[in-house]
C-alpha cells in the first residue's frame, strides 16, 4: 500500500519551500551532471518520490526520505535547484505515524 | 580476489571481520593511496585454495565519482585495475536488508559493468525482528546473480558466504540482468511476515521516533552539545586514575633501575631519559583509546550523522561542514586521534582543511605548560581569575582554528566542495566486539607510532641536556651550574636574538627545543634547567626559581609580558612531532606537514611578538 496520491496540476515549486511532512515528487534537478548523478544514487532522480522530514536549526540541511526508503540530508543550496510538485500532504514529519523508514509498507 | 563493497553503513566492516576472523592488514595494492584492508579467506570444498579479500572504502555510486581521492574514486579505481588483472575478480556487494532497494541501485551499476557479482545482503536478524521477510529465490532470478542473506551476529555468516564464492566460482553467471527498478524490485521480494507484531512495528519506527527528539530543532542541538561535553568529561574522569597509575608506575620503575645500576650516566639516560619518554607516551594512551571507543559507538550507533546535521550550519559558515565537528572536538584531548577521524570527512579539501587546523585546538599536552605559567606569574590573583584564563585559552584555541579554516578555504584548500549529501543511517546498537577492537587498534597504533618518536625526543632531549658542549661553543663562564655548559644552553644562547623580541631568553628557548618535539616536555625541561627534580609533580618548586631567575645585569628576567607572549606561543605553534608525522601520514605528502609547522610558528612568533611589544608600549611589567 503506498499512500501517495497524485494531486493533478499542483504547481512546481523549489524543494527548498516544501514543508516538513511534505511528500513531493521530483520534476526537474537543475544541476550539472555529477550533481545529478549523486543524487540518483540515494534515489532522487526525475519522477521520484520524496518526504521533507525536517529542517535542521539555523537554516542548516534538510532531512529527506527517498522513495527508496533510504534518509538523507541535503544542503539548501542543492535543495533549491530540485523543482517538485506536491502530493497528498501528510500530518507532519516530527513524530508522525510514519511507516518506518525501511518502512514503506509494501 | 574477492573485492568487498558496498554503501557506507552497510556493514561492510562488520562482515568483513566475520569473513576474514579479524585478521587484517593495510593491502599494499598499486595505484591505492588509502588504506584498503585485506585478509586471506579459504575457500572450502576440494581444491578451493585461498583467496584475497579486499575491504574497499565505502562507496554509493560507481557512476557517479567526482573526484579519485574520495572513497568513491579509490574504489572505482581499484575495481578497474583489478578487473583489467589477470586473477579471476568476484565483486561481493553488501546490502543492508533494512536499505534494499538503495543498496539494489548500487547492485544494477556493478551488473552492469559485467563483473562476477555476488550479492551478500546482511542484517537479517534485524529484518527478522521487523516482521519482514526477503524472497531470495525471487530476488537471485530477478537480477541473474547468487543472493545471500546473512546477519553477522546469528549462524555462519562466513560458512554461507563462502560457499556462495565456490559456487560462483564453479559456475560463472549467466546471464546478469540490469534493467530492473531497485524501488520496484525490493518492494516485490520484501513482504511483511503474517504476522507483524506490536514489537516488530515499535522496531521499525524506532529511527523515526527517535529523531523527533534527537534532531528536534530547539532539544537537539542541546542533546548533541550535551553528550559531547560528557564524552570529553569522561575523557579525563576515566582516563585521570589510569594516568595516574601508569604514573606511579613509572616512577616506581625509575627508582628500581636507579637502585639496581646505581646513579650514574647510563641510569640518568635509560630513566630520566627512555623511561621518563615512555611515561609521557603511556599517560596519554588511555585518552586516546576512550576517544576512538566514544567515537565507535557514536559512529556506529547512527548518532554522528546527526550531530553533524545539527552543526552543519554553523561550520558551513568556516568553510567546514558537519562531519568536522567530531576531529575538532578530538583535537581537545590528543590531536593525533583527531587527525586519524576526519577520514569520516568525505570531502577531500574540507578533510584536509581540518587536519590542518586541529593542531590548534587545545590539546591536554598544554595544560602542564598553561598551570606552569599560571602558578608562576599570576599566583596572587584568585582561583576564579585563574579559571577564566584557562577557558580563554580554550577559546582563543578554537578561535584560531576556525578563523585558521576560513582562511585557508580562500587559500590553500580553495576550490569547490562535494554537495553535502549525508546519509541518515537508521539508529544500531554497535557491536562491542567492534567497539573494543577499534579502541585497542587506536591505542596501539598511538604506542606504535607516537611512542617512538616521544621516546626519541626524550633520548635526544637529555643528550643536549646533560652532555657539555665543545669548547668553542661555551658561552657559560667555568663557575656556572653544569646546565649552562650543555649543548641546549649553547643551542638556546644562539636563539636568543631571535626570541629577545617576545621576552624569552635561552632557557625558555631549551624549553621551547624541547617542546619541538612534544610539548609534554616543557615543564620538565624547565625542572632540569633550573635543577629542580620531578618538577611535574608540584610545580610551585620551579615557580618559585623562575620568578627568581635574573638576568645577567641582574633584573628579573621574566615579567607578566614574557608569560603572556609564552602562553600565546603555546596556543599557536604546533609544537609535536607526533602531529606533524601523523599528518604526514593522512595526506601522503611533506608539503603539509611543513605548511603546518611554518604557518602555526609564524602565527606563534609574531603572535607574541605582539602581545610582548605591545603589553611593553601599554606599560605592563
Amino acid at each position: 500500500m503506498k499512500v501517495t496520491f497524485m494531486r493533478p496540476a499542483t504547481p512546481e515549486t523549489e524543494l527548498l519551500s516544501a514543508p516538513p511532512g511534505q511528500a513531493v515528487r521530483i520534476v526537474r534537478i537543475a544541476q550539472d551532471d555529477e550533481h545529478t548523478a549523486w543524487l540518483r544514487a540515494v534515489g532522487m532522480h526525475e519522477d521520484a518520490e520524496v518526504t521533507v522530514l525536517r529542517r535542521a536549526p539555523f537554516g542548516g540541511p534538510i532531512h529527506l526520505r527517498s522513495s527508496d526508503g533510504g534518509e538523507f540530508a541535503i544542503h539548501r543550496d542543492l535543495a533549491r535547484c530540485i523543482r517538485v510538485t506536491t502530493l497528498e500532504p501528510r500530518a507532519s514529519a516530527e513524530g508522525a505515524p510514519d511507516p518506518a523508514r525501511s518502512g514503506r509498507v509494501a | 580476489m574477492i573485492a568487498l563493497l558496498g554503501r557506507p553503513n552497510s556493514g561492510k566492516s562488520s562482515l568483513y571481520n566475520a569473513l576474514t576472523g579479524g585478521s587484517a592488514r593495510v593491502g599494499n595494492f598499486p595505484g591505492v593511496t588509502v588504506d584498503i584492508l585485506q585478509g586471506s579467506v579459504a575457500i572450502p570444498g576440494a581444491g578451493g585454495g585461498v583467496a584475497t579479500l579486499a575491504d574497499l572504502p565505502g562507496l554509493y555510486s560507481i557512476h557517479a565519482v567526482i573526484d579519485p581521492a574520495t572513497d568513491e574514486g579509490i574504489a572505482r579505481g581499484f575495481l578497474d585495475r583489478a578487473e583489467a588483472g589477470e586473477q579471476p575478480l568476484i565483486v561481493a556487494q553488501v546490502i543492508d536488508a533494512t536499505q534494499l532497494a538503495l543498496g539494489l541501485r548500487l547492485t544494477r551499476e556493478i551488473l552492469a559493468r559485467g563483473s562476477s557479482l555476488l550479492v551478500i545482503v546482511t542484517q537479517s536478524d534485524v529484518l527478522e525482528r521487523e516482521g519482514r521477510t526477503l524472497d531470495v529465490q525471487r530476488l537471485q532470478a530477478a537480477i541473474g546473480a547468487p543472493v545471500v542473506l546473512v546477519s553477522v551476529r546469528v549462524g555462519d555468516a562466513r560458512g554461507v558466504v563462502m560457499e556462495a564464492v565456490r559456487g560462483l566460482l564453479a559456475k560463472p553467471l549467466a546471464k546478469p540482468v540490469s534493467d530492473w527498478e531497485p524501488a520496484a524490485l525490493a518492494r516485490s521480494v520484501l513482504s511483511d511476515a503474517p504476522q507483524v507484531s506490536p514489537e516488530a512495528t515499535r522496531r521499525r519506527t524506532f529511527t523515526t521516533r527517535a529523531d523527533a527528539v534527537l534532531l528536534h530543532s530547539i532539544f537537539g542541538p542541546f542533546l548533541f552539545l550535551a553528550l559531547m561535553a560528557l564524552v570529553f568529561a569522561a575523557v579525563f574522569l576515566i582516563a585521570d586514575p589510569v594516568t595516574a597509575f601508569f604514573d606511579s608506575s613509572v616512577g616506581r620503575l625509575r627508582g628500581l633501575f636507579t637502585r639496581v645500576l646505581g646513579a650514574g650516566l647510563l641510569t640518568s639516560f635509560l630513566t630520566d631519559g627512555v623511561i621518563a619518554g615512555a611515561g609521557t607516551v603511556l599517560a596519554f594512551v588511555p585518552q586516546i583509546a576512550i576517544l576512538s571507543v566514544a567515537m565507535e559507538v557514536l559512529d556506529a550507533s547512527g548518532y554522528l550523522a546527526r550531530g553533524a546535521f545539527l552543526l552543519d550550519r554553523v561550520l558551513r559558515l568556516l568553510g567546514l561542514s558537519g562531519r568536522s565537528f567530531l576531529p575538532l572536538l578530538m583535537g581537545h584531548a590528543c590531536a593525533i586521534p583527531a587527525i586519524a577521524s576526519t577520514r569520516i570527512i568525505r570531502d577531500p579539501r574540507e578533510r584536509l582543511t581540518t587536519i590542518l587546523v586541529v593542531p590548534l585546538m587545545t590539546c591536554s599536552a598544554r595544560l602542564p605548560t598553561y598551570a606552569l605559567i599560571l602558578t608562576t606569574f599570576f599566583a596572587g590573583r584568585g582561583a576564579w581569575f585563574k579559571a577564566a584564563v584557562f577557558v580563554g585559552l580554550y577559546f582563543t584555541g578554537i578561535l584560531s582554528g576556525l578563523v585558521a579554516s576560513l582562511v585557508l578555504r580562500r587559500t590553500a584548500t580553495k576550490g569547490r566542495s562535494l554537495p553535502l549529501l549525508l546519509e541518515m543511517p537508521s539508529y544500531r546498537m554497535p557491536e562491542w566486539k567492534m567497539v573494543a577492537r577499534k579502541g585497542w587498534q587506536s591505542a596501539s597504533r598511538f604506542v606504535r607510532d607516537v611512542g617512538r618518536m616521544i621516546i626519541v625526543v626524550a633520548g635526544v632531549l637529555w643528550v643536549l641536556l646533560k652532555v657539555p658542549a665543545p669548547a668553542a661553543l661555551q658561552t657559560a663562564p667555568e663557575s656556572a651550574p653544569p646546565i649552562e655548559h650543555s649543548i641546549a644552553a649553547a643551542i638556546g644562547h644562539r636563539l636568543e636574538p631571535v626570541t629577545r623580541p617576545l621576552g624569552f631568553d635561552w632557557r625558555i628557548d631549551v624549553g621551547l627545543i624541547g617542546s619541538f618535539g612534544a610539548r609534554e616536555v616543557m615543564v620538565g625541561t624547565m625542572g632540569v634547567i633550573f635543577g629542580i627534580e620531578d618538577a611535574g609533580d608540584d610545580v610551585s618548586p620551579l615557580s618559585q626559581k623562575i620568578r627568581e631567575a635574573k638576568r645577567p645585569d641582574g633584573t628579573p628576567a621574566y615579567s607578566m609580558r614574557t608569560a603572556l607572549a609564552l602562553l600565546a606561543f603555546f596556543v599557536f605553534a604546533c609544537q609535536c612531532m607526533s602531529t606533524v608525522a601523523a599528518i604526514r601520514k593522512e595526506t601522503k605528502s611533506w608539503r603539509w606537514p611543513i605548511f603546518v609547522l611554518v604557518y602555526t610558528y609564524g602565527v606563534a612568533y609574531v603572535v607574541a611578538f605582539l602581545i610582548f611589544q605591545l603589553g611593553g608600549l601599554a606599560g605592563l611589567s
